[in-house]
């Protein structure tokens, strides 16, 4: 073997391994549209028929509709959701915009009492037990929220806790800008 | 204040690997004793401040102290002690703090095991192991702490530990596998080493195989484990999925069986020198790729939380600094490192490199096929494709057929040369075997399948023949060999296994209500009642089965109401040759009850072939040769100075 067609051969594994982290970074750049579909946005809200979490009467996407609407993916097992509960409190408080809360995989008293503990931010609960909403909305793990303008289009989501900065950078400039 | 010492703990850790790093490397350049010295005791500060940050986090544990995120996500008042202990590495902050205890260990043992190494080597095995262990520490304090604070909402109770995660075989199963992924670190540093001081000779490759047999044994185990785990705690009697996970794990026992022998011919004869190094520097890549595909959130966990997308980047990074770092030095360095062997015809050479030949593209496939549909999801904007089972048994059985055959020739083999002869005299012993394997499984099966034939038949002619050799060895036998014999009779042991219970499984799936039975191949199972039982942290449907009218058997539902999870907890009555195993499914209409029922032949040599192989990898370090060698390399070294 010539010196030129070793030196080629031993930079096979330095190629081999240049592709393979090409692959691993679209799979991870993959990964990452996963929990931020983009998909989702700017696609009507899946219609759903699922029960209210106090009043057990049934509701519906209509049920929703004419308002902008703030919606929160949350559970009583869900100790991130604690964390942002404040936040939503906050917001609620000041009127910003209307938060309806999904109820997802809990029990109807756990998660009765963890309201009444804790207070209650939202103008409407869902009580998505079976995770079935959840599956529509492509939901990754609670808690995740969704702003759904008057006509019922999402036009953000986020993974995650909300917190102060992401409610003032991303948030509330879209509110605003609807306003 | 007990988190806040953990964390600072953590921090001196990375500030002493920094200091192993920096001394390591600075003795190696200048072969300056004093220098690696320092980075020797450096190592025992590294370790002791580790193993410090990960009692303080298990003591966090212990008192539910909720206001430690990572223990509110984990944990709970309800769980028992021994949960709330392996709680520590259930999730991932907490598993990445003992990775990186494991790798200190690794460097501690390093450190104090190879005093009598040359000085440059030393220095830069030593070195590169900081250099890892820096890049784990700062990721883990700049993005996975797990001592951060969950403040000032604290919670009353916390989440719970996973439940599928709340069993023994869970709970040394991820140390058994971190042990075994870092012990490869230990080769990928001597092979850096190496190419740093362009020296490759034999004590080189003695030093560095008893390393890798550690840590094999204990990747073995671990993976052995993990499967003995999702056969009876995932409730449907699988013991293997090709799921990304698993093959992330399997990539590098695969290329580490590789390397094991390829160090054999390199210590031996003096072959395959530049592969040698390269199946080092690459066993260890794997790990690190099976690291980032588990942590990065690119493959679906368990957890119920997203992942943060920085820890992701952050991992990418260290894989492309380590081991793109590693490969360029290869590159660069690897044409000072020559091998000039000649072999012909059966040579024990020729058997290694057919070995590693079938090794590299048993990896190669299962690469292919864990990494394809995450690409082709993304060519195809968001298409879902799944490879799945029957691809990696189409592929990978036949090559493991081929490996087994060429084993079988490993001990009649020969350096340099084989005499046809004994090749031939062999041959007979095959036919002997194949004999046995078509009437064996027909007395105790009462059927006849290919494959069975093909896996009995191979197992038979590698016991026979690693026997005789055994017997022909015995007063002059090593525990270098004797392990090589062990290691290949439990390969048998397995591949039995497996051929065995994926032919030969009878299963049934079957709603019954008390009082009914079911007959499955002879065995009678009747459902007698089903009850409820109750735990701290779960209740439970209990189901009573009768078995042949006299044993009894209690398969589970259980209900985690915390996590909102429902395991089955299959009830297994375990045999060697057999073993039944019993599932409660979902309670259906008018007090039925959905059953899943299964009789499993030889599926417990699998796991049986896997310990044993683990030991003998472990048992073959003992080898006295290794430490008699050792001090002649020692006077050599001294001569030549």
């Amino acid at each position: 073997m010539t010196r030129r067609q070793w030196r080629i051969l031993l930079a096979c594994p330095l190629l081999g391994f240049l592709a393979l982290v090409f692959i691993l970074t679209i799979a991870f750049d993959l990964g990452r549209h996963d929990i931020h579909p983009s998909s989702l946005i700017d696609k009507p809200f899946p219609d759903f028929e699922l029960p209210s979490l106090r009043t057990h009467e049934t509701v519906n996407l209509g049920s929703l509709l004419g308002e902008a609407r703030l919606i929160n993916i949350w559970a009583s097992w869900c100790i991130a959701c604690r964390s942002e509960h404040g936040l939503l409190q906050q917001i609620a408080e000041r009127g910003d915009v209307s938060i309806v809360g999904v109820n997802y995989k809990d029990q109807r008293s756990d998660a009765v009492s963890w309201l009444f503990e804790l207070g209650d931010p939202f103008a409407m609960n869902i009580f998505d037990s079976e995770g079935d909403l959840g599956v529509d909305l492509g939901v990754y793990g609670a808690p995740e929220t969704f702003l759904v303008d008057a006509q019922g289009f999402i036009r953000y989501k986020r993974v995650g806790p909300l917190t102060d900065q992401i409610w003032q950078d991303e948030i509330e400039p879209i509110l605003r800008s609807w306003d | 204040m007990i988190p806040e010492l953990g964390h600072f703990a953590a921090i001196l850790g990375l500030a002493s690997a920094i200091g192993i790093v920096a001394t390591g490397i600075w003795g190696a350049l200048h072969t300056n004793e004093s220098w690696v010295e320092m980075s020797i005791r450096l190592t025992k500060l590294q370790f002791g401040a580790l193993a410090i940050a990960f009692l303080l986090l298990i003591l966090c544990f212990l008192q539910d102290d909720f206001s430690v995120l990572y223990v509110a996500n984990n944990s709970n008042t309800e769980l028992p002690w021994y949960y709330k202990v392996s709680g520590t590495w259930g999730a991932h902050e907490g598993s990445f703090l003992l990775w990186t205890l494991v790798t200190a260990s690794w460097t501690l043992a390093v450190a104090l095991r190879s005093k009598n190494l040359p000085l440059d080597l030393h220095g830069y095995v030593l070195g590169t192991m900081g250099i890892l262990n820096v890049a784990f520490l700062l990721f883990l304090l700049a993005s996975s702490n797990p001592f951060e604070r969950l403040v000032p909402n604290v919670p009353f109770q916390g989440a719970d530990l996973n439940p599928i995660l709340q069993d023994p075989g869970q709970v040394i199963h991820p140390p058994m596998l971190y042990i075994g992924y870092i012990g490869f670190a230990v080769a990928f540093s001597f092979g850096v080493a190496a190419l740093c001081t362009g020296k490759l000779d034999s004590a080189w490759a003695r030093w560095t195989r008893s390393w890798v047999n550690m840590a094999w044994g204990f990747l073995t185990i671990g993976i052995a484990l993990g499967s003995w785990w999702a056969y009876y705690e995932l409730g449907w009697g699988g013991w293997w999925f090709w799921d990304p996970v698993e093959n992330a794990s399997f990539m590098p026992w695969l290329s580490g069986i590789a390397l094991i022998h390829s160090l054999a011919a390199t210590e031996k004869r003096g072959a395959f020198k530049n592969w040698t190094i390269l199946l080092a520097l690459l066993t260890f890549s794997m790990c690190l790729v099976g690291a980032f595909l588990v942590r990065s959130g690119v493959l679906t966990s368990v957890h119920a939380f997203a992942v943060d997308p920085q820890r992701g980047l952050f991992l990418l990074g260290i894989l492309v600094a380590v081991v793109g770092g590693a490969l360029y030095l290869y590159f660069v360095r690897a044409s000072t490192i020559q091998s000039r062997i000649q072999y012909w015809g059966m040579s024990r050479e020729i058997l290694i490199l057919i070995n590693n030949a079938l090794l590299v593209v048993a990896v190669i496939t299962i690469m292919l096929g864990t990494l394809y549909p995450l690409g082709y999801e993304w060519f195809t904007d968001g298409e879902k494709l799944s490879v799945g089972g029957p691809y990696f048994n189409r592929i990978f059985l036949p090559l493991m057929i081929v490996l087994a055959f060429f084993l079988a020739l490993a001990p009649i083999s020969q350096w340099k040369n084989t005499p046809m002869l004994l090749i031939k005299r062999s041959s007979i012993l095959l036919a002997g075997s194949a004999v046995v394997a078509l009437v064996l499984p027909w007395i105790l099966w009462k059927s006849l399948n290919f494959g069975v034939t093909c896996a009995i038949a191979l197992a038979l002619w590698i016991v026979t023949t690693h026997f005789k050799a055994l017997w022909r060895q015995r007063k002059s036998l090593t525990l270098g060999y004797l392990g090589m014999v062990v290691a290949h009779v439990g390969f048998a042991i397995a591949i039995s296994g497996v051929a065995v219970t994926s032919a030969f499984s009878h299963e049934q799936a079957a709603r019954m209500q008390p009082g009914e039975s079911l007959v499955l191949n002879e065995n009678t199972f009747e459902l007698v009642d089903v009850g409820q039982t109750q735990a701290p942290n779960y209740t439970a449907d209990r189901a009573h089965f009768r078995i042949n009218g006299n044993r009894n058997m209690f398969p589970e539902r259980r209900n985690y109401p915390l996590r909102q999870t429902i395991t089955t907890e299959a009830a297994i009555t375990p045999g060697l040759f057999r073993d039944l195993y019993i599932s409660l499914g979902n309670p259906i209409e008018n007090g039925s009850w959905g059953v899943r029922v299964q009789e499993k032949p030889l599926v417990r040599w699998i796991w049986l072939g896997a310990f044993v192989m683990a030991l003998a990898a472990m048992v073959a370090c003992l080898d006295k040769r290794y430490k008699r060698l050792a001090k002649r390399d020692v006077l050599k070294s001294v001569a030549q100075a």
